[in-house]
This record gives structure tokens, C-alpha cells and sequence, in this order.
């Protein structure tokens, strides 16, 4: 029998059931970690001509490392745009440019594809902006809907013209003074601004499994607390008391 | 250790130029290693193992080099703070696998 190919809408659709998220709800990659437990993120600083970086072993299973001196709204469309490659990618190792060349590559389109809907289904999206929003574009609608899925201007702009509720001719008027607008509107503007200070660290399969093989003596604290500052961890080597 | 710094020298996927920066040395130094007029230092070598993604254990071991396909759209832009990324990372990823072999031994 004849299967054919999967569209990427249904590759975003089998991750997000693959990490028992709802079919349509906004993500919380807060603990993307523990609902893949063979995940390592890294968040740490590259330049601007990088987003992310993906190193694989099998599918699902690896280390994504994000570029955190991007706003969060970014930061958010890369997470998703590495579980593509994480999942579906065969090189192992693969690095995503934060410019135009990337659409260039069908790879990094496919991905960015994919973290579209991975971020924003179609279906969700489409009952949330009639039910929420009214269905009726305006730079209210917009805010309340990228706050609501944490996604950058860009790539909600990119949605709703993608869904045809928005004409890309009207699309640059969206593109101007956001921060500023946000900020009236009582937004915070991590979604669009890049932090002040760019945090270094990592979450997920490698720190606990080296925090479990010191607790079980296979390792020394020497090693676990070289293998942890490797991760950008010196918050567990050198920790810090903690308030009441 | 001449046939290892060759390859690894060859076959990789950056420019001398980026990897001479990398490495903070000359270009004319990069060549005289991979010639075997100069020795290379041990910090260089582990330096540059973990850019290609080849662990120092693979090398204790006598593993044959395998410089992953590296997938970098534009590899003649990443600058030398993504160099020094993606060699930290390739570390990790080392780590990594070390950790999960010592955890599948000790189960």
C-alpha cells in the first residue's frame, strides 16, 4: 500500500502528542525537559548570525542549545524550530543561522515550518482568535494573541497572513514602534527585547544524570563538579543559600 | 598523533583561517603542524578535537577519526564566538555520552 509522506502541520501535531501536549493549547517549554526525558537544552549566548544549534543521537534524543541573548519571543521560535531537527533531521549535527540564508535551505524551512505550527496550530489558533479576539485584527488582537503563544511579531504576523486572516500588504504597519506599544498597552517587552544580560546554562538529561551517578558514587565530586561547570552549572557547585 | 592532527586539520569542515583564530595562533603555524614541522600542543589538540566533535576519548581509545557531517548553512560566517560554541557544546555532547555509557554500566 501506498503511504504518503507526512505534511509538516502533522509532524508538529505527532511532537506535540509525542510530549503530551494539548493539540491546541500556547507551549510552556518550561518543562519541555521533563516531558522528553532524553533532552538536554542548552541556553547560552552565540553571535547574531546564530539562533541554535542541534547535536543528535537519535531521534528525539540529544542536546538543543538556543541562543539566549535573543528576546524570548525568539528564543521560543528556535526551541521549536530544533525539536524539528531533534526529531527529523538525519545530520547529526546542525547549526541555524539567524538570517536570510536560512531560507535558502529546505531543511531550515521545513523547520521553521514546523515551529510554526508547533507554536501556533492551525486549529487553536483559529478558535482563539474568533473567541477571544472577536475576530477582529487590530493591534489589540495582536498583542493579546503573540503574548498568548509567545511568539515574536514576526511570527505572528507570518501566521495570520499563513491562515490568509491577514493581507500581507497590511503586514509592515504592524512592524513599527512594537516595543513602544507593548509597553503602553501594559505588556512586558521581553517577547521583543534582547536581556540585558545573557544568561549561560543547562537543563535537562545531562545534569541530572550527573547529579544521579555522583549520588550512586560512580562518579566523584571532582568530576561531577568539572562535568557541571562544563553545562555552565556553577550555581549547583557553588551554590548560593536560599532565602525564606 | 601526526595522522589524528592531519585529518582532523583536513577534513574539517572550517576554513584555516577560521581555525587559525579559533586557536589563536597563525596560519603559518596551522601548516607547519599539519606538516609535522611543529608539534602541537596538547591544549591546541583538545582545543580542536572538541570543534570536529571528536572526544579525547575517542583518541585514548584509538578510535578512527569521524568528523561528523556538520550541517552549518553558510560555515564561512560563523564567526569565532560560535566556533568557541559549538567546540563547548561538542564537549558537552562528549560528556554526555560518557555519562549515559557509565549510567547503562552501573544500572
Amino acid at each position: 500500500m501506498k503511504t504518503s509522506k507526512p505534511n509538516i502541520s502533522d509532524l508538529a501535531d505527532k511532537v506535540r502528542r509525542l510530549l503530551n501536549y494539548d493539540a491546541n493549547d500556547p507551549i510552556d517549554f518550561s518543562d519541555l525537559c521533563s516531558r522528553n526525558p532524553n533532552l538536554t537544552i542548552v541556553e547560552r549566548p552565540f553571535s547574531d548570525k546564530t539562533s541554535g544549534m542541534c547535536i543528535k543521537n537519535e531521534p528525539g534524543s540529544g542536546i538543543i542549545a538556543i541562543n539566549s541573548s535573543m528576546p524570548l519571543g525568539r528564543q521560543h521560535f528556535t526551541l521549536a524550530h530544533e525539536l524539528y531537527h531533534l526529531y527529523f533531521t538525519e545530520t547529526p549535527f546542525i547549526v541555524c543561522p539567524d538570517d536570510e540564508s536560512s531560507s535558502q535551505n529546505d531543511e531550515e524551512k521545513k523547520a521553521n515550518e514546523f515551529a510554526m505550527f508547533f507554536l501556533m496550530p492551525n486549529y487553536g489558533f483559529y478558535g482563539y482568535f474568533e473567541d477571544m479576539c472577536g475576530g477582529a485584527l487590530t493591534i489589540d488582537t495582536i498583542l493579546k494573541m503573540e503574548h498568548y503563544y509567545q511568539v515574536s511579531r514576526r511570527a505572528l504576523l507570518s501566521k495570520l497572513c499563513f491562515l490568509k486572516l491577514l493581507d500581507p500588504v497590511y503586514k509592515e504597519q504592524f512592524l513599527v514602534n512594537i516595543v513602544r506599544t507593548a509597553s503602553e498597552k501594559g505588556y512586558p517587552k521581553n517577547l521583543y527585547q534582547s536581556p540585558c544580560f545573557a544568561q549561560s546554562t543547562t537543563y535537562g538529561k545531562y545534569v541530572a544524570l550527573v547529579n544521579d551517578l555522583f549520588s550512586r558514587g560512580v562518579i566523584s565530586k571532582q568530576k561531577r563538579d568539572e562535568l557541571l561547570l562544563d553545562a555552565y552549572r556553577d550555581d549547583i557547585v557553588f551554590p548560593q543559600p536560599e532565602g525564606k | 598523533m601526526l595522522d589524528i592532527i592531519q585529518e582532523l586539520l583536513t577534513h574539517s569542515p572550517f576554513s584555516q583561517e577560521a581555525i587559525a583564530l579559533f586557536l589563536e595562533c597563525d596560519q603559518s603555524t596551522i601548516s607547519k603542524w599539519k606538516s609535522g614541522d611543529r608539534k602541537m600542543p596538547a591544549e591546541k589538540f583538545e582545543k580542536l578535537c572538541h570543534l570536529v566533535g571528536y572526544s579525547l576519548e575517542d583518541y585514548a581509545q584509538g578510535k578512527p577519526l569521524s568528523i561528523k557531517n556538520v550541517a552549518h548553512f553558510r560555515s564561512d560566517s560563523l564567526s569565532n564566538e560560535d566556533l568557541n560554541a559549538l567546540a563547548e557544546l561538542n564537549k558537552m555532547a562528549a560528556n554526555l555520552a560518557m555519562l549515559e555509557r557509565l549510567s547503562n554500566e552501573n544500572k
